[in-house]
């Protein structure tokens, strides 16, 4: 009994090392969670097989100048069988024995590989344990690579194990500063025993998390929950905190909250602690939180979900599913609330994320009830709610695309009617949804339906019509008589797009950049289009010069051709300043323009 | 040619020149479309193309661009809808500044599946040349290789060229693999390979290549879905009903995979007819659905299959009515298909099928219409929407008088989908003259959530064929009431006044008239006390009416009147006469202005009046002290049901602001300063207070200035908002400052309050200690 043993693992490690390293157990941080996780366990072991009374307490040490890591436990402490059987055989944790015999959820671990992830972080490991079942006997456990290890009977110690860790250079930074209490905080956070560091009498895990805590309420709650959020949440500040309740379905409870910070569109800075069994699983699980919620954190605990092999992910089965839905769903409920009882927060919630609510509110309808007179869109006029918008619009919302309508945008802003900006994130599709839930338009500026709301057709007599289109058309126009305001603004020149794709596909030059087959699919479209008007010019018969022009014909005033001419002229300066127009002549408008001027004054 | 390296380049690129925002988008626009999250890409797609014309750069509108055609077209399976941008793609395309784009190539088969998704079978022979034309374009590397081999084997398919489509198919594989040895080979043309492997009979080949693919590595939402679908139609094909209904994604995970309709309605299709799958209402609701998703895509091959579908499933379940329908999709079908091929065959068996089943129903008409209504009325609660249909067109028919009939034929043709034959119906009825109320607000109500236009025509046919003045105001009233809804005040009073002037019973016309005219000033107010009046004498004061009558009340000072109705809804008010002006709880009044809507803290004075309490900053309006009434409907919830005690005291009720009784006449002032300690401030704060001055202190912890002691240091500073009253001028402020501020270690900075007062020196020494202190200006 007294001599040295030295024995190998019951595995080929060399290879699983590398596994290890490299995939599953990744950071020495998870070789940290894996240990207080065996430490926890085994004080639950120790409760569950041995009548002895004890304090459970697991302490965590650091020495830096030795470039140690402990982790002290009194929990159940492994007999030599033990040792050779569970710490040291790959997959046989004792954890898996017991809840495979006791069907308890107390334990945390799974695979046993949580011990062997300790070599991929330590040059060393010590154990020195001591079993309750015989506390007159203790064992040290030492090896280098987890493969070759020995065994040696030592002084007893208190019943319990004490797992030293010698880190390897490059971790040794983990033992410096706070960082270590950091990372116990956040993966301590939710295991019910205690857990201490070094030299201070209060344990990191001492403030329970306010879903377990029963005696908090009222505002005392609402701190509380935003004082563990701001835990979680390392790069925000949390704005509003809303809870996770269980249900029936799915036990996934915890926190989530709108993180203060300004998102645009569809930034995602979600980010997702999840606890399954009280330690911490996946540190990132943003997937359990709907694709929309960028400006969303959380904290859930579970029981049910299942993780991966690598213990860093969560299995994708129904669990995660039903958890999904549910966290949407207290997503959803939680905003309706925060809207309805904390409307400062809720004002700089639309505040911060005003954009990517837009996109939110369209990917759920309960969102969009909760949303939609509250948000606001770019236009014009600054940035108004949809509601102002349709208001000020006589129930229209009018919605710049930027391609064209440079021209009815000038007509609107002259209006004071708002228009907003359909090229921003959100924009259109939102009006849209607002206005099938609410009645009313919305009208695209610079397409053939918006043209039909901007420009309201009137009746003009065939014989002024003639006229009018013998002095004010060029080849290619086609005359619209139409009411639309300011009054003002006599004449409004409209390009065909249709007849423009026509011109481009069906001309010989198309030949020669297109594919034969390709082209001739394209133009057999075109075909079907009718290309022989290029452009509308709206005249406005409400128009003070209009109507003047008109009575000058009647009178056979001289001065029609000059005026008609500067009208024209005046069309064509204002399409020529809307870029993409196409074929106006700038140069022989100006021309036009400054040579009937001169006239007018000679 | 491989386009996602070039993504990665361009992406690392923007980051670098600080695009961040296009590089954002460059990456989530495809992973929208292919997990299906439709709504963000139209959400996005906008801003991204409008962002890579503003930085003039095409090859990213063209990336872009094409990512928007493939959600429209290939996932969203738009057909003659997309074909003008699809065409308009191919031009843009093809230009020089953009065909050296790796994307280029893929225009063209977003054009040859547009006009595939119109009518595949009827374009095959163009697709299958357009597909050739291309691929002589490009070898396996390119990433293109992959869909457009599957666009020509599915144009081949179409021809119904299997033997030709599956051997092109293994040329393509082979090619691939002759590029791409270690390649897994088993996703390529996937979807369409185990389609042609079905046609050729090679079932069990099928599901092999299908478990393949869905074994693999993670998939797009589309493709899994797809692949399930596809999966479990060849399981039905197969005759594995059961493994085949496991397979088969639930209706409410498939809704928006629209290019999978067709296999998973053929898939149900199957499954009914070997009693594996309920022909029940739900299915015919899905299957309904797809149709009128197709159909109004302009999807027009797929349309006619799912409506010969949507015949066979009606008519097997009874529900004729639905099978009328979806044979009017089928016949209206036909003449948009490029070739019609086997439509017309498919159409005369599905009329054949419909009309010999109509011809076997007979209908036991009860005595009346009453009757009939009566019993339909007590019908099962099951029942599919459209089970009643055939009935009242029936009863109709027989009594086409009746209104109360027609009425409930409109409302089921409403509730079945059906809401232009509903629409149609009323409107032939307000056209045959006389129209009832009822109709004309059921016709109004109908039509006044579409275009303006359009309810513009129904209000010129009322105005022409009603003869009665009470039924021609119906319209303006419909109006007025929305424009209620909708805050258009103005508007609201012109719809609804002449409804109340042509209708003495309109108590609720008159209400709303009355809401309205609260916010049209002192007369207003004075014609809503009227209106209420004869709301009154019609009998049915409500407690509402009471709330709106003192906000009137309030306005015109008839404080009488106001706490009348104050002592009717039994509040408890500290005085007994005179104007109520008493200290309520805190409350948040909100303004609509034409800029939007802006709310401020108020302490509420009575039932429907508040004063501001709010500190407006240098250049907004003071609204400081003002006295308002306001509309006593809150705009906001209530605190929730679960609140507790401090929950609900903390909650804030918001109300609309309907008319100014009172300003308060203060204006703004600013301070800076170093802060001096608590006891002094407190002290400074006294006695501006003492003098009638509102004091609002800002700037928190993070706020400093610059320590004159050493102007590379920080020192701790305030500063302070003061709504100051008219009783004090400019220049005896300035004198109070001054003894407000005495003993401070560090003086307070107001230069343009010193501006204002005028006194040379004075100005002098502010703008000194402004810039001492490193104040802004």
């Amino acid at each position: 009994m007294s001599e040295i043993e030295f024995r190998t693992t019951q595995v080929d490690l060399s290879g699983l090392m590398t596994v290890l390293g490299d995939h599953l157990y990744s950071t020495p941080t998870v070789a940290l969670r894996e240990l207080v996780q065996n430490a926890h366990d085994a004080i639950t072991r120790r409760r569950m097989e041995s009548e002895a009374v004890f304090d459970p307490r697991i302490l965590v040490r650091a020495d830096r100048d030795r470039g140690t890591l402990s982790i002290l436990d009194n929990g159940a402490g492994l007999t030599r069988d033990e040792v050779i059987a569970f710490l040291a055989t790959v997959g046989a944790g004792y954890t898996r024995t017991l809840r495979q015999k006791t069907a308890s959820d107390d334990l945390i671990g799974y695979f046993g590989l949580g011990f062997l992830s300790a070599f991929v972080v330590s040059e060393r490991i010590e154990v020195r344990t001591t079993s309750y079942q015989s506390p007159h006997e203790g064992w040290l456990y030492r090896s280098r690579d987890g493969e070759r290890y020995s065994l040696e009977p030592c002084e007893p110690g208190p019943v319990g194990s004490v797992v030293e860790l010698t880190l390897k250079e490059r971790f040794r930074p983990l033992l410096e500063g706070d960082e270590l209490r950091a990372l116990l905080e956040r993966y301590c956070a939710l295991l019910s025993l205690p857990v201490f560091l070094g030299q201070d009498p209060v344990a990191v895990n001492a403030v329970a998390p306010p879903w377990r805590d029963e005696s908090l309420a009222g505002t005392a709650l609402t701190a509380a929950r935003k004082a563990f959020a701001a835990r979680f949440e390392r790069r925000f500040e949390p704005l509003c905190v809303m809870a996770i309740e269980p249900t029936a379905e799915c036990d996934v409870r915890g926190l989530l909250w709108v993180q203060d910070a300004r998102t645009y569109g569809t930034s995602d800075n979600r980010n997702l602690a999840v606890f399954v069994r009280g330690m911490l699983l996946d540190d990132d699980a943003r997937e359990l939180l709907p694709s929309w919620a960028g400006f969303v954190g959380g904290v859930i605990e579970s029981s049910t979900l299942t993780p991966t092999a690598s213990r860093e992910d969560l299995q994708r089965d129904d669990r995660w599913k039903a958890a999904h839905a549910h966290i949407v769903r207290a997503l959803i409920e939680g905003l309706a609330k925060v809207a309805s009882s904390e409307p400062e927060s809720w004002r700089r919630v639309l505040l911060r994320h005003n954009e990517a609510l837009l996109g939110c509110a369209l990917c759920d309808e309960r969102l969009m009830d909760l949303l939609a007179n509250e948000l606001t869109v770019p236009t014009s006029e600054g940035d108004l709610t949809a509601r102002v918008v349709f208001r000020r619009g006589d129930s229209k919302a009018y919605v710049s695309l930027g391609t064209r309508g440079g021209f009815e945008e000038m007509l609107f802003r002259a209006l004071k009617t708002p228009i907003a900006a359909g090229t921003r994130y959100g924009v259109l599709p939102f009006l849209r949804a607002y206005a099938e839930r609410k009645g009313g338009a919305v009208v695209e500026l610079g397409t053939e339906e918006g043209n039909r709301h901007v420009f309201k057709s009137a009746p003009l007599p065939a014989d002024e019509r003639a006229w009018l289109e013998s002095l004010l058309l060029r080849p290619g126009q086609r005359l619209v008589a139409a009411r639309f305001a300011p009054e003002d603004l006599p004449l409004v020149l409209v390009p065909d797009r249709d007849a423009e794709l026509k011109a481009r596909i069906e001309s010989d030059e198309a030949d020669k950049r297109i594919g034969a087959a390709a082209l001739k699919l394209a133009r057999i479209y075109t075909k079907t289009l009718d290309g022989s008007v290029q452009a509308d010019l709206y005249v406005n018969v409400d128009s003070p010069a209009i109507r003047a022009l008109v009575a000058g014909r009647d009178r056979g005033a001289a001065a029609c051709e000059p005026a008609a001419r500067l009208l024209r002229s005046l069309v064509a300066l204002m399409a020529g300043w809307n870029e993409g127009s196409g074929k106006v002549d700038l140069q022989s408008a100006l021309s036009d323009f400054t040579q009937t001027a001169c006239a007018l004054l000679r | 040619m491989d386009i996602w390296s070039w993504v990665r380049a361009r992406r690392k690129e923007l980051i670098s020149e600080g695009n961040a925002r296009l590089a954002e988008l460059l990456w989530a626009l495809p992973d929208h479309v292919v997990d299906l999250r439709h709504h963000q890409v139209d959400a996005l797609v906008p801003e991204a193309i409008a962002l890579s014309r503003a930085r003039k750069d095409p090859w990213l509108e063209l990336f872009f661009r094409h990512w928007e055609l493939q959600s429209r077209v290939l996932t969203r399976m738009h057909g003659e809808g997309a074909l003008s941008s699809a065409v308009d793609l191919v031009d843009f395309a093809h230009r020089p500044e953009t065909e050296g784009c790796p994307q280029s190539v893929c225009t063209i088969q977003d054009l040859a599946a547009c006009y595939g998704i119109v009518d595949g079978p009827g374009w095959a022979d163009e697709r299958i040349e357009v597909t050739a034309e291309t691929l002589a374009r490009i070898d396996p590397s390119w990433g293109c290789f992959d869909c457009i081999s599957a666009e020509h084997a599915d144009a081949l398919r179409d021809a119904r060229k299997t033997d030709e489509a599956w051997a092109f198919l293994e040329r393509q594989v082979a090619a691939k693999l002759a590029k791409s040895p270690d390649g897994e080979l088993d996703r390529f043309c996937g979807m369409t390979r185990v389609s042609v492997l079905s046609d050729m009979g090679r079932d069990e080949d099928a599901l092999a290549l299908v478990d393949r693919q869905l074994a693999g590595r993670e998939d797009s939402v589309n493709r899994t879905l797809l692949r399930k679908a596809h999966r479990a139609r060849v399981l039905a094909r197969l005759g594995r009903h059961d493994d085949a209904r496991a397979s088969l994604p639930p209706w409410s995970e498939f809704v928006d995979a629209v290019d999978g309709y067709d296999v998973w309605a053929e898939c149900a299709l199957l499954l009914v007819r070997a009693g594996a799958l309920p022909n029940d209402a739900a299915l015919g609701f899905t299957i309904g659905t797809m149709l009128s998703r197709l159909d109004k895509n302009g999807a027009v091959r797929s349309s006619m299959l799912m409506a010969e579908r949507h015949v066979e499933l009606s008519l097997s379940r009874g529900a004729l009515w639905s099978a009328r329908r979806a044979l009017a999709v089928m016949e209206r079908c036909v003449p948009r298909l490029r070739k019609p091929l086997d439509a017309l065959d498919r159409v005369r068996r599905a009329r054949e099928r419909v009309a010999s089943r109509s011809s076997e129903e007979r209908f036991e008409l009860p005595e009346s219409a009453e009757a009939l209504l009566a019993s339909l009325s007590n019908g099962d609660e099951g029942r599919e929407a459209d089970a009643d249909l055939p009935l009242l067109e029936a009863a109709r028919a027989k009594w086409p008088a009746d209104e109360p009939l027609l009425l409930s034929h409109a409302s089921a043709l409403y509730a079945a989908g059906a809401r232009e034959d509903a629409i149609a119906m009323l409107e032939a009825r307000v056209r045959e003259g006389d129209p009832s109320d009822e109709v004309i607000l059921r016709l109004g109500n109908a039509l006044l959530r579409e275009d303006a236009a359009r309810f513009e025509a129904f209000d010129r046919l009322v105005s022409e064929r009603c003869s009665r003045v009470e039924g021609r105001v119906l319209p303006g009233f419909l109006q007025g009431a929305r424009a209620i809804g909708e805050g258009r005040w103005a508007a609201a009073r012109d719809g609804l006044r002449p409804a109340v002037e042509a209708r003495p019973d309109g108590l609720n016309a008159r209400r709303m008239l009355a809401r309205a005219l609260l916010r049209d000033g002192e007369a207003g107010a004075r014609e809503a006390l009227a209106r209420l009046a004869e709301v009154e004498a019609g009998g049915e004061f409500q407690r509402s009416d009471h709330w709106d009558r003192m906000s009137a009340a309030a306005i015109v000072g008839d404080w009488a009147t106001a706490r009348a109705s104050a002592a009717a809804l039994s509040l408890k008010l500290t005085s007994d006469e005179g104007p109520i002006d008493e200290r309520w709880e805190l409350c948040t009044l909100s303004f609509e202005d034409e800029d939007g809507t802006h709310e401020f803290i108020a302490g509420r004075t009575g039932p429907v009046t508040a004063r501001v309490l709010h500190v407006a900053g240098v250049g907004e309006p003071q609204r400081f002290g003002d006295q308002w009434v306001f509309d006593a409907r809150p705009v906001n919830r209530g605190p929730d049901e679960g609140a507790d005690e401090e929950e609900r005291k903390r909650h804030r009720w918001v109300y609309a602001a309907v008319h100014c009784v009172a300003r308060g006449g203060f204006r703004t002032v600013e301070l800076d300063g170093a802060r001096p300690t608590f006891d002094q401030f407190d002290a400074f704060a006294a006695a501006l207070e003492a003098e009638g001055i509102e004091v609002r202190q800002g700037g928190g912890d993070a706020y400093k200035l610059t320590d004159p002691s050493d102007p590379s240091a920080k020192i701790a500073a305030v500063y302070v908002r003061l709504a100051v009253p008219p009783s004090i001028d400019d220049r005896a402020l300035g004198a109070l400052l001054d003894r407000a501020t005495e003993g401070f270690a560090h003086p307070f900075a107001w230069p343009a309050l010193a501006e204002a007062i005028g006194d040379e020196a004075g100005i002098e020494a502010h703008r000194a200690r402004a810039k001492t202190y490193g104040v802004e200006g």
